[in-house]
């Protein structure tokens, strides 16, 4: 009996120390280290998703500290740009227009990096397209990004339009005259911000034009010069006080019913969420019609990605990071409340749960409405233009269009601004 | 007569203090002196970070590129001294109104000098944020309450007006507790005389006051001029320097040149010629208003 005991004994010592190892391996309790990213924390959807993303890695690798700095786009390439020339790298960046980045060599090729983990072939094409120059992936995407316009399907009712009859520029103008003479704005512009809104705005409606913003070529002068009357044609409808607004003010106006038409992406919900998302039934996505010059109805796609800096010392931890943000019970939260999924599949029913916690009740209003976005991303969706020296343009592009938009300036005259001073940017960076 | 010692012999008998001041030598050498230097060799260079190998000598092509190439250089040069000119007077004007005020026998003076100080406590960013809020051309509060529609920080007639009240908010509680301390340290018996010989209220003021406040005056305004010329953060929270460059000034274009266009050599060829423009004004006025009178 005894010998009996003392070999059950030994053998569950056996077995014991055959599971010690197993149990090592869950969780790598000796990575250690802090991780610093720079995440664009513009809305509380987006923030509370790299917060749940933080728990999720911190439970992986519960000794690394992660921070994470909450920063609006045009601060946080300020923030990472001083970081990398002062060699203070942070690990992980976030990303949308990256080609400033490109141009000063500081973004890790991440092509070595997709495993069984999280493979490239999980990823729809369109969204790692944009983050991909020469056949060398920059960033990974979390959501994709559809930068359409809207429309207000109650004020287009009222005015007699429908949102399929909207074929030509000369449609727009007469649906913006129309609102206008029912007490609506007719189109609205976000001219604050350095820029950056009124620069996306005029790239869309280019883009239906045929032709992309940093092209000042003598062969698109007459298109640029329709595009920006367009804008002048447009202006008498628009409200004074947008060349003081951001996004915010802009979708809010959108929000109380008091605006026809106007740029807006797949964040719409998320932006408008706090005012009370009293339009959300109203909002119908559509591509700018085709422009005299054009060739098809446009909307803009690019990417909202996180990537590794050249100089992050952490970049395997880094990785893991970005594993853990594209994990389903990250990502799914991140897409069910904001953008287009980055992935080819994921848990529509967890879409919609999120959705509806997130946006008190309207989550299937909000999946309808990007439901809309991804049947006009393939429809007409134009992959966005990647221009190198997008920035300083952005400054040009909205001195100009201020004038343009308040009466003072031609679209002749505001084309030869922008023209000068694109070249001047083009020169400077050869 | 006392003999002077060698200097190595001062050094030794005097090298705790020189080990005490070493702390703050260090700072000021590393965070001012260090930068200082680097600026202006930047400003020398074509230095753009959107160019990987820039940053050679170019010698004065970054000043002569502002001075005659830049379209937006002279406007907004136009623009900070607009801005120094107006904003300083009107802080000097407010704060001298708010130190005779405040310098009265008031219930609950002590209070009210407290609250005074608030603008000047609260952090810029959040001055911003309120101004631009209640300055917003269709949520605002100013429209909400006076019945009308502007787009005070849109319109070029409302614009400049609008950014001069919030330095005039910001920047008076300063002025009134330098001059606040000058009134105070003036004799009652200044007063009390000029009383006698039949001194109204404004005679007093011009003939007693202002006078004995004449440093405390000449300082403030160098200082409050000093520190409009280099001011930021309050134009860049409530416009960017926006519309376009309309309220753009040179430390704003500082800022554009090398955090938006990325072009730090002629960033900091606009930072060199902003100081060495401050500095030739500080050291004229400091030449008219400081100099000893004759006879004294």
């Amino acid at each position: 009996m005894k010998l009996h005991k003392l070999l059950a004994m030994v053998l569950a010592l056996l077995l014991l120390s055959g599971a010690v190892p197993a149990l090592a391996e869950a969780v790598d309790a000796e990575r250690t280290g802090t991780l610093r990213i720079l995440y664009p924390g513009t809305s509380g959807i987006e923030q509370t998703y790299m917060e749940k993303v933080k728990q999720a890695f911190q439970q992986k690798y519960p000794n690394v500290a992660v921070e994470i700095d909450y920063l609006v786009w045009t601060d946080l390439q300020t923030k990472f740009t001083i970081m990398a020339q002062n060699s203070d790298w942070p690990d992980i960046v976030t990303t949308q227009d990256f080609t400033s980045y490109l141009a000063m060599g500081i973004l890790e090729p991440l092509n070595g990096y997709f495993d069984e983990s999280l493979p490239l072939e999980n990823f729809s094409g369109v969204g790692l397209e944009y983050t991909t120059v020469d056949g060398v992936i920059y960033a990974v995407p979390i959501g994709m990004n559809n930068w359409a316009h809207i429309a207000n399907a109650g004020i287009l009712e009222e005015i007699g339009w429908k949102a399929e009859d909207i074929r030509s520029w000369d449609d727009i103008v007469a649906i913006a005259r129309a609102a206008s003479e029912k007490g609506y704005y007719g189109y609205t512009c976000a001219g604050a911000n350095g820029g950056r809104f009124l620069f996306r705005d005029l790239t869309m409606v280019a883009l239906s034009n045929g032709f992309s913003p940093d092209d000042t070529s003598e062969e698109t002068r007459p298109a640029y010069i329709e595009t920006l009357q367009l804008f002048a044609d447009l202006a008498p409808y628009m409200p004074e006080a947008q060349s003081t607004w951001g996004y915010d003010e802009q979708y809010r106006l959108f929000d109380e019913g008091r605006v026809a038409i106007m740029h807006a992406g797949t964040n719409y919900t998320s932006v408008a969420a706090p005012f009370g998302l009293h339009a959300i039934n109203d909002v119908i996505p559509i591509g700018f019609p085709q422009g005299p010059s054009g060739t098809q109805p446009a909307c803009m796609i690019n990417s909202t990605a996180l990537a590794i800096p050249t100089g992050s010392t952490q970049k395997d931890l880094a990785w893991a990071f970005i594993q853990t943000a594209l994990s389903p019970e990250c990502i799914d939260y991140y897409i069910a409340s904001i953008n287009m999924p980055p992935l080819k599949t994921h848990d529509q029913d967890a879409l919609i749960a999120y959705a509806d916690e997130e946006y008190f009740g309207h989550g299937a209003e909000h999946r309808a409405l990007i439901d809309q976005f991804i049947a006009l991303a393939d429809e007409c969706g134009l992959m966005q233009p990647k221009i190198v020296g997008q920035s300083p343009m952005e400054l040009v592009v909205q001195a100009a269009m201020i004038d343009l938009l308040a009466g003072v300036t031609t679209p002749e005259a505001c084309y030869e601004v922008i023209r000068t001073g694109i070249d001047d940017i083009k020169a400077s960076l050869e | 007569m006392k003999k002077l010692r060698p200097a190595g012999q001062t050094a030794g008998r005097y090298w705790f203090i020189y080990l005490m001041i070493l702390p703050t030598a260090a700072y000021l050498a590393v965070f001012q002196v260090y930068p200082l230097i680097e600026s202006v060799r930047l400003s020398f260079t074509n230095l753009s970070l959107l160019v990987p190998g820039s940053g050679k000598y170019v010698g004065l092509q970054n000043y002569i590129r502002l001075l005659v190439n830049d379209a937006n250089f002279m406007p907004i040069l136009r623009n900070t001294l607009w801005w120094v000119v107006c904003t300083t007077p009107l802080q000097m004007l407010l704060g001298m109104a708010a130190a005779l005020l405040l310098h009265q026998r008031l219930r609950g003076r002590g209070l009210w000098r407290g609250l005074a100080m608030a603008p000047w406590v609260t952090p810029m960013v959040i001055t911003g944020l309120m101004w631009k809020w209640i300055y917003d051309g269709s949520y605002g509060l100013l429209n909400y309450y006076l019945g009308t529609d502007f787009v005070w920080l849109g319109n070029d007639a409302t614009l400049w007006p609008a950014l001069f009240l919030v330095s005039m908010w910001k920047g008076f509680p300063y002025v009134m507790v330098m001059l606040l301390a000058g009134l105070q340290g003036i004799p009652a018996d200044l007063y009390e005389a000029s009383a006698i010989d039949g001194c109204g209220a404004l005679k007093k003021f011009r003939h007693v006051t202002l006078p004995s406040l004449a440093p405390v005056l000449r300082v403030t305004t160098l200082l409050i001029f000093i520190q409009q010329w280099t001011r930021f953060e309050l134009i860049w929270s409530l416009t960017q320097g926006g519309p376009g460059y309309r309220t753009s000034v040179l430390q704003t274009y500082v800022y554009t040149k090398s955090f938006r266009f990325y072009q730090m050599g002629e960033g900091s060829a606009v930072a060199v010629l902003s100081a060495l423009m401050v500095l030739a004004v500080m050291a004229l006025y400091l030449r008219l208003m400081m100099a000893p009178k004759e006879g004294v």
